[in-house]
């Protein structure tokens, strides 16, 4: 239902027509049917009736007599009724069946009981039982079997009929509905459209047209009348809406206007903040505050906001103008009362601003003064783009704003004054405490009558370690030590106003004493009278003085019993003092006899010159030690070492010199006795040397003769063993094979030997032929001369690549020879043989080294290593003259070098030597 | 009880069971006999169920004369000792010869020779009197309806020209379950 109600009033009276109509046809045509259908069956039952009547009389005689046969001829009649489906005959003696008529060849059916007369329709079939009476007398009954399947098929094609035909008349119902409906719904449709319109626009100045004077167009007038008083109200309302509303623009500027009133505390800001209200929430077009100037009597503009334009430039409200001064703004001012313009057009007292006003628009204007207690005098001035904007409500607002400004402004007039004496308070507070507590000084103050600790600044409690609350829960006398106390005490007693300094002991924190001087007046402290004091630390200056005193009674006992003279002069070199060593060196016994004496006057003159300028070179206030001869009392030189140096003042000025004399006149003459010695000696040596090359030269010559003439009949010996060998080896037993042999080798050795002593004596006495040579290409050399010894041999070379060295070329070869030689021998017995060169560049010299991994030596016999003849192994070991390290060390030695060696037995041993850098 | 004894039991019980269906059948066949007269007289009043007298002589009783000792009139006695024909009561009379012949509405003829029924019916000719017979020939000879055996049913036929002559009126369903002899053709 609720459905069938949202539905369009056109759907809705078409469908209630249509559904009108249908309900009415059907009923009517179902109800003709049913009629029709009653009328028809009628009508078969009369025919029935009508029939078993005819049949049954008929019947009736074969029934009476029992001739069945006849009975079934008239049956068998019944054929011509087509309707007739079956039909028997009852006796009237029995319920049996007389005789039966079947239409078709289904005999199946079974006849129903004997009945009485009645005609049913049943099954689709009538059933009509017929007493046959003949003469009054009943002869039997006549039953019929109708088929009613007519009556249904007529049914069928009824039902069929009508409902087409209510379809079609439905149809044209409908289209005719469709056309009337328009009547009813027409004018309620437009009324709903417009009232849609009305309430989307809120439009209530519509009116209906009128539509006929049915419940529709009654409907219509009163909808007319509605609009109007709807309209009416709705201008009502929108009048005191807009009351509402400018009301509202007041109250919500007056209550910002007190907003700011209680947050802004600085006039300007205030005032900036009250026309910006106004221009915001007021919705007034412009507003400006002017302030009197007291001096020229003339409003000056202190805040503005909103479309001010150019007009208050110049706006020139000058209170003494009789004209100027009666403007809205003048007059507020003047009377101390508003002023308002709801018509500034036309108002004759705006006429010096009208022009400008009306250009900016505004329509009218209010001025509202405020006054403060002081001499402030100025005015609010709004202005609105309505005329007659300005009424009685907002009126008493406004003026309850101004009120408010005045409050506001005077308010913070004394804020501001109260603010500035507490500034002023302060800054003399702040000063004071900083010039307390920051002072440098230790200050503390404490009280008269009970000593208490006051207060104490930050360089007492930096000074003496307690905290601030530790020292303000103390007394005064807790600072000193028990023997003080008392007298402090009584002291102070006295002192009451007036100013003491004086020299006291205090106690730290930590315990130590320290001595301080106090200076203290009296002074009145958070209301209590109390004495502050100024304590200074004297403990380093009594101290200082102290170990002034001490060091100079130290100063005066050096100076008095030092061996040395001490001489000081002044700038023009007169003594003004000398110890009693000096004047005792000098021969005078008391040192009166020169003090304020020039120190020339007791120097030679030929010492004079060098004295100048050494006296030149203190005044520079360069200090030296210098040899000086002096002038004794009775004439002789004493020698002296003279320790000179100036004497400045704090500003470096020369002011002196002072002198440390020391008398080495013994000692001169010592040393002249070593000159002489040393020119003796010298001499001696250049003998000696003459003597020592002469040896050498006697010592090469033999040694050289001497290897020579050896080897000659070495050469024989050999010689002729070889030869002897070549020739009769065979002929010798083993014995003499083995002699032969010993000597061989015994003749080989001593030839190597010779040759090595030669190589030795001669490289000592070779020249030596210096040069830039490659060590690689050296160490190369070496090798390739040593390839005999390498043959056959595993071994694991590391070169390490070498600079150029001054030196003579084929005496380091023969260096290289001997170390690179050793090396190869002495690690015969290794599987693997390391031998590995490289360099170690110091800063004077270039250590060259040569390791291997071999037999290695005995470090307790290192130095016997390099010397001539020396081996460290046994002959059967390792072969060798012992003459090759000695050859090394010699040759290294002429090139200024150094040789050494390191090395653990069956460890292998590392060779160095050393070349002068010569960078 | 010896075999012999047995055997001659069931002889007996044979014939006895014969003797019974033969009694039976015969009974039957009296029965049948009576029977057929029964059905004879009831079909009397059937008849007259179809047929109407010339005039309806308001006679209080309907009289059936049997001749000679025509054994149905006993039966007649019996059937229609309650039973009206045409509303009236029925009186059974025995008559011998015609000259007893009085009033009544149906005669019942016997077998008779031809002669003699020639006779009967030259007498009743003219009256108002329904001549019924059982014998063969009978209609033709001028009997209105006579009873014949026709497959086992009682059947009649009907001398309809005689009857309507007589003024009878015969109901023509009635004719249509009839043998009609002389028919009338319209």
């Amino acid at each position: 239902m609720n459905t069938f109600k949202n539905i369009s009033i056109k759907t809705k009276l078409v469908i209630i027509i249509i559904s009108t109509s249908t309900v009415a046809l059907i009923a009517g045509l179902a109800t003709y049917l049913i009629f029709d259908m009653a009328r028809v069956k009628n009508e078969m039952k009369k025919n029935a009736i009508l029939n078993a009547t005819i049949v049954g009389q008929y019947a009736a005689a074969p029934l009476l007599f029992g001739y069945k046969e006849e009975a079934l001829d008239i049956m068998s009649k019944l054929n011509t009724i087509p309707s007739v489906i079956d039909a028997c005959l009852y006796s009237s003696d029995s319920d049996e069946i007389f005789a039966a008529y079947h239409k078709t060849t289904d005999t199946s059916f079974c006849f129903p009981h004997l009945h009485d007369d009645e005609a049913l329709f049943k099954d689709g079939f009538l059933h009509v039982f017929y007493a046959i009476k003949y003469e009054e007398k009943y002869c039997g009954t006549i039953y019929l079997r109708i088929s009613a399947s007519a009556i249904h098929e007529k049914l069928r094609n009824s039902i069929l009929i009508m409902s087409s035909l209510i379809l079609l008349i439905l149809i044209s119902v409908f289209f005719i509905a469709s056309r009337l409906q328009k009547l009813i719904s027409s004018p309620i449709l437009n009324l709903a459209e417009l009232t849609a319109t009305i309430s989307q626009n809120q439009d209530f100045t519509v009116q209906l047209k009128q539509q006929g004077n049915d419940e529709v167009g009654i409907l219509y007038q009163q909808f007319n009348n509605l609009l109007s008083q709807l309209l009416k109200r709705q201008n009502e309302r929108d009048k005191a809406e807009e009351k509402i509303v400018k009301l509202n623009r007041v109250y919500v500027v007056l209550g910002n206007v007190n907003q700011a009133i209680v947050h802004v505390r600085k006039k300007q800001e205030l005032l900036d903040k009250i026309c910006q209200i106004a221009i915001n929430d007021g919705n007034f077009i412009m507003a400006w505050i002017g302030i009197v100037n007291p001096e020229t009597n003339k409003v000056e503009v202190v805040a503005s906001c909103g479309k001010t334009n150019n007009y208050l430039d110049n706006i020139n409200i000058d209170l003494n103008n009789t004209i100027y001064s009666q403007g809205p703004t003048g007059k507020s001012i003047l009377t101390g009362k508003h002023v308002f313009s709801n018509d500034i057009a036309n108002d004759k007292a705006m006429i010096p601003w009208r022009e400008k006003a009306l250009k900016n628009g505004y329509k009218s204007s209010i001025s509202l003064p405020f006054k403060t207690s002081g001499n402030l005098r100025g005015a609010l001035s709004l202005y609105s783009g309505d005329e007659n904007y300005f009424n009685e409500t907002e009126l008493e607002l406004l003026n309850k704003l101004a009120m408010n400004v005045s409050y506001a402004l005077e308010f913070i007039k004394i804020e501001t004054e109260r603010k500035q004496i507490e500034e002023v308070l302060k800054e003399s507070e702040a000063h004071f405490r900083y010039l307390f507590e920051q002072n440098p000084a230790i200050l503390l103050i404490y009280e008269l009558s009970s000593l208490t600790m006051l207060a104490v600044n930050d360089a007492f409690i930096k000074h003496y370690g307690y905290t601030k609350e530790e020292i303000l829960s103390m007394k005064l006398t807790d600072l000193y030590p028990e023997n003080e106390k008392e007298a402090i005490t009584s002291l102070i007693k006295k002192l009451i106003g007036l100013v003491y300094v004086g020299e006291w002991h205090h106690i730290k924190k930590d315990g130590t004493q320290i001595t301080i001087e106090v200076n203290s007046h009296g002074l009145s402290f958070q209301g209590r009278s109390a004495r502050i004091g100024v304590i200074n630390d004297i403990t380093e200056r009594k101290q200082a003085e102290k170990a002034l005193r001490e060091s100079e009674e130290k100063y005066r006992r050096i100076v008095d019993t030092a061996n040395e003279g001490i001489w000081t002069l002044d700038q023009d070199t007169r003594t003004t003092f000398v110890n009693a060593r000096m004047a005792e060196m000098l021969g005078y016994s008391d040192n009166e006899m020169m003090i304020g004496r020039l120190i020339t006057d007791f120097m030679f003159e030929d010492d004079l010159p060098d004295h100048y300028e050494k006296m030149e070179r203190r005044r520079k206030g360069i200090s030296e030690n210098y040899e000086r001869r002096f002038m004794h009392k009775d004439g002789h030189a004493v020698w002296t070492i003279v320790s000179g140096s100036s004497i400045l003042d704090d500003k470096n000025l020369f002011m002196g010199t002072v002198g440390m004399i020391t008398n080495i006149t013994n000692r001169k003459q010592a040393e002249e006795e070593i000159l002489k010695l040393n020119s003796e000696l010298e001499n001696r040596v250049i003998e000696r040397t003459a003597q020592l090359e002469s040896a050498n030269k006697e010592l090469e010559a033999f040694s050289y003769s001497v290897s020579h003439d050896l080897r000659a009949p070495l050469r024989h010996v050999s010689g002729f063993l070889e030869l002897l060998t070549k020739r009769n080896f065979e002929q010798l037993d083993d014995k003499g094979k083995h002699y032969v042999q010993s000597i061989l080798e015994a003749s080989n050795q001593m030839g190597v030997l010779i040759d090595d002593l030669l190589n030795f004596s001669r490289a000592g006495r070779t020249e030596m032929k210096m040069d830039s040579i490659d060590m690689n290409r050296l160490i190369k050399d070496a090798l390739s001369i040593l390839e005999n010894e390498t043959m056959g041999r595993t071994i694991e070379w590391k070169l390490a690549p070498m600079p150029n060295v001054y030196a003579d070329y084929s005496m380091m070869r023969q260096v290289w020879v001997n170390l690179l030689g050793n090396a190869i021998k002495y690690t015969r017995k290794r599987k693997v043989a390391k031998i590995e060169t490289g360099i170690t560049t110091e800063a004077d010299e270039i250590i060259f080294f040569i390791r291997d991994n071999g037999a290695g030596f005995d470090m307790n016999y290192a130095q016997k290593l390099f010397g001539v003849f020396q081996r460290l192994h046994p002959m059967e070991d390792f072969e060798g003259t012992g003459i090759g390290l000695a050859n090394v060390r010699q040759i290294i030695k002429r090139h200024k070098g150094r040789t050494w060696a390191e090395g653990e037995v069956d460890k292998g041993a590392t060779f160095y030597f050393s070349l002068p850098n010569r960078h | 009880m010896n075999r012999n004894q047995t055997h001659i039991n069931f002889s007996l019980q044979i014939i006895i069971v014969f003797l019974f269906i033969f009694l039976l059948g015969s009974g039957t066949m009296l029965q049948a006999q009576s029977d057929e007269q029964t059905m004879k007289a009831v079909a009397l009043e059937k008849l007259s169920l179809f047929i109407s007298w010339p005039e309806n002589t308001p006679s209080k009783e309907f009289v059936i004369c049997v001749l000679n000792q025509n054994p149905l009139g006993d039966i007649l006695e019996d059937v229609y000792k309650d039973k009206k024909i045409k509303d009236k009561k029925v009186k059974i009379v025995k008559i011998k010869n015609l000259q007893e012949l009085t009033e009544c509405q149906l005669l019942l003829i016997p077998t008779i020779n031809k002669s003699e029924l020639n006779k009967v019916l030259n007498y009743v000719k003219g009256k108002p009197i329904l001549t019924i017979s059982d014998s063969e020939g009978f209609a033709e000879a001028g009997c209105f309806i006579n009873f014949y055996e026709y497959e086992n049913k009682l059947r009649f036929e009907i001398n309809q020209k005689s009857m309507e002559n007589a003024g009878f009126k015969i109901d023509y369903r009635l004719l249509k379950v009839s043998k009609v002899i002389n028919p009338v053709i319209e």
